[in-house]
């Protein structure tokens, strides 16, 4: 009876639209559809790339064939319009806006056949946001994690340029509580994850990013206009109730938003130029170099405000302890001059913010010190605003993959490629110093009219953080891969270790220490003591110059030299020479090194 | 050696780093408060460039819900503002500078944001009476000062 029931009703609603289809095409020309439905722009709206669209949520589709064919959704949503006669928020207009007005604009006459809708919600958001400009923001490297330094991009919708605290971020994101890191970059590396777009407040990307992960923002203004822009945020409106399958190196966040400001330009040609990996430095440039940047902006991270901030106590040892207590006893800076204070007064509320953000501290415990160091600070009046240096841009910096072809003395010849992205011989600007990551990084060598693979090194992080009068990080290097050692037999190796970095920005120095356990049929370890000392004194020169000492569990030993220097003539191209002395149990090898650097 | 080198190994793979958890409220002390997390899962977060976390499409900071100040009843967008960024204000007005007290003086539609700024540092005590005060105060004894 049910089944029957079913049956009538599938029937009754499949007269129907074979009558909306007869009544659509009535008015709207197969030959119209046919001619839309190859519109750039329409595979734009539909993230239509090699063949089928890159969202992967069903409802996004009225088409069963949706996906993957562009006219069949195009007819599809023709049909939805003019069949949808709801007046509510869930109407195909309010819900698809982005499609939707880009069908009516294309397709004019449809307006006399379709339903209006109010869209009150919408029309309430779109006010509320009252989109005017677009900022790209790139949150750079996190102090102290190497990993960080390909950036996170998001978009900023503007009202007012002049308080963009109170513009709204607009992020694209994989939507996980996964913990185990494992299980997380398995299901990012494979599409695991479900990625949707979100909107926030800016203030709350900035607490995150800036305050909290001490990360520098750069702030890109877009060049587009009223019109773009709006198409832009309809577009948002619309998406944001779909998700796509989330895949950490291309379909990842920043690729996502290349498809947001190519449907508001409506020719630019971005998401096309990303193929396989989309890091969001590279994606920024892409954006740079398409003339869509208008001007950018750079917004310092908290650490390095509080440096500032701390500039005229660095070396009072009484205001230093004063702003790291636990008690801030006023009477050890009472006798300090008015800046003494101020800084020491200001430096000890951010450390406390810090402390609390770290839950170091209790919020009870918190409030009442935050209150009294506020108050005593605010008795001083003013102090001119301190002005933070504004480094090298991370758009400067060179490309993010890497080959090299190198001349070694005793005859053999090496070639090396990898995906990403920055390592020790490589110059420093538009970089955070000290921050080194690579990744699948693979050698091969050829000698003695032999080829073999000398080294793969699947990631190799090393994280040189400088130490300063206020923040202490501790460095960290890990690196996972395969390398020749033992009678030149290939290993698996993995090696953690940590240590500590002094110095400036361009100059400073490291000690660590890093076990490693090797594998080739057995076990093998070993402990390495390692230092260095890198010199950065432009963007065209760095020198280094390292020394390891590695001992085995059976008593061998390797000990190693290796000074290097390199020039780099551009973004692209650099040229390095390194020396490298090795002392194998007693037997000595040295051999010097030529490499040409190609990033692209 | 061996196992204790594997451990060691193993240890500086596991230390604890941090990602980002709200702590949202009315009053003073509601920020982001920091979880702790291995570093292997915050170098697959970086590198693989995720961002954890449930979604969210708010226009609103999810402070629409604090109280309303009883004196400046028509500013929606201030009371929301200086809800979200209570310890932010606290310490530019403290400070006599800062981007988020110039943002407020904006919303306010003050036209000497100097005389403003200085008006509040030296009314500091006023403004933040004890640390209990609501954003929905604050705004009232900032608007009480004239």
């Amino acid at each position: 009876m049910i089944i029957a029931v079913k049956k009538a009703v599938q029937l009754f609603f499949g007269l129907l639209l074979f009558q909306t289809s007869l009544f659509s095409s009535s008015s709207v020309s197969e030959n119209i559809i046919d001619k839309l439905s190859q519109n750039k722009q329409w595979h734009r709206l539909l993230h239509f790339k090699n063949g089928k669209s890159e969202i992967d949520d069903k409802k996004f589709f009225f088409a069963k064939n949706g996906k993957t064919d562009p006219k069949a959704e195009l007819k599809a949503s023709i049909k939805e319009l003019i069949l949808d006669k709801s007046d509510d928020e869930n109407s195909t207009l309010c819900h698809y806006p982005s499609r939707s007005t880009w069908i009516l604009e294309q397709i004019p006459i449809l307006k006399k056949e379709i339903k209006i809708p109010k869209c009150k919600a919408l029309k309430k958001e779109l006010k509320d946001l009252g989109a005017k400009y677009v900022t790209l923001i790139l949150a750079s490297a996190h102090i102290n994690s190497p990993a960080s330094a390909f950036g996170h991009t998001f978009l900023r919708i503007d009202n007012n340029p002049n308080t963009p605290l109170l513009s709204y971020a607009v992020n694209y994101a994989a939507q996980t509580r996964e913990d185990n890191g494992f299980i997380y970059a398995y299901q990012g590396l494979f599409g695991g994850y479900k990625g949707r777009y979100s909107i926030e407040p800016y203030y709350k990307k900035l607490k995150e990013y800036s305050d909290l992960e001490q990360r520098d923002i750069w702030e890109y203004t877009l060049n587009l206009n009223q019109e773009q822009i709006d198409r832009m945020v309809l577009h948002i409106f619309e998406i944001r109730h779909f998700y796509a399958d989330y895949f950490f190196l291309n379909e990842n966040c920043s690729y996502n938003l290349l498809w947001l400001i190519e449907i508001a330009t409506q020719k630019s040609n971005l998401v096309n130029q990303f193929k396989f990996k989309a890091i969001p430095i590279d994606t920024l440039r892409t954006v740079i170099n398409n003339g869509l940047v208008k001007k950018s902006i750079y917004r310092s991270s908290k650490r390095k405000e509080i440096l500032a901030i701390s500039e005229p106590i660095k070396n009072n040892k009484k205001a230093l302890d004063f702003a790291q207590s636990s008690d801030y006893n006023f009477s050890k800076i009472e006798n300090m001059t008015k800046e003494e204070k101020i800084a020491s007064l200001e430096l000890a509320t951010s450390l406390l913010k810090i402390k609390y953000s770290n839950n170091k501290i209790s919020k009870k415990k918190y409030l009442p010190k935050f209150l009294k160091i506020l108050g005593t600070r605010s008795k001083l009046g003013k102090v001119a605003k301190r002005e933070i240096p504004t480094p090298s841009s991370p758009k400067d910096g060179h490309l993010s993959s890497k080959a090299s072809i190198a001349y070694i003395t005793d005859k053999a010849v090496k070639a090396k490629a990898k995906i990403a992205y920055h390592d020790i011989y490589d110059n420093d600007n538009g970089f955070i110093s000290g921050a080194y990551i690579s990744f699948f990084d693979t050698t091969i060598e050829y000698k003695n009219s032999d080829i073999f693979l000398e080294e793969i090194d699947f990631l190799d992080i090393k994280s040189y953080a400088i130490q300063d009068s206020i923040f202490k990080p501790i460095s960290w290097q890990v690196a996972l891969g395969a390398k020749r050692i033992f009678n030149n037999e290939l290993n698996s190796y993995l090696t953690a270790g940590a240590g500590v970095t002094l110095g400036k920005d361009n100059f400073y120095g490291f000690a660590t220490i890093t076990p490693t356990v090797y594998y080739r049929e057995t076990t093998k370890s070993s402990i390495s003591g390692n230092i260095g000392i890198f010199y950065n004194p432009s963007k065209y020169l760095k020198f280094g110059i390292s020394s390891s000492n590695e001992w085995f569990e059976n008593s061998k030993e390797i000990k190693k030299i290796e000074p290097f220097i390199t020039y780099s003539f551009d973004k692209k191209s650099a040229i390095n020479i390194r020396y490298e002395y090795k002392d194998i149990d007693k037997i000595k090898e040295n051999d010097t090194t030529i490499s040409w650097f190609w990033y692209f | 050696m061996r196992k204790i080198l594997s451990i060691l190994t193993t240890t500086a793979l596991l230390t604890t780093a941090s990602i980002a958890n709200e702590n949202t409220g009315c009053g003073l002390g509601s920020q982001i408060i920091s979880n702790q997390d291995s570093v292997l899962m915050q170098i697959f977060a970086a590198t693989t460039n995720g961002t954890s976390g449930n979604q969210t499409f708010g226009i609103t900071s999810g402070t629409s819900g604090c109280a309303k100040p009883a004196k400046f009843v028509s500013n929606d967008r201030a009371n929301e503002f200086v809800a979200g960024n209570m310890d932010a204000l606290a310490k530019d007005i403290s400070n006599g500078q800062g981007e988020a007290l110039t943002t407020l003086a904006t919303l306010l539609n003050v036209s000497n944001k100097d005389v403003f700024a200085s008006k509040l540092q030296a009314n500091f005590d006023k403004i933040y009476t004890s640390e209990n005060v609501s954003s929905a105060e604050v705004i009232d004894n900032i608007v009480s000062l004239g």
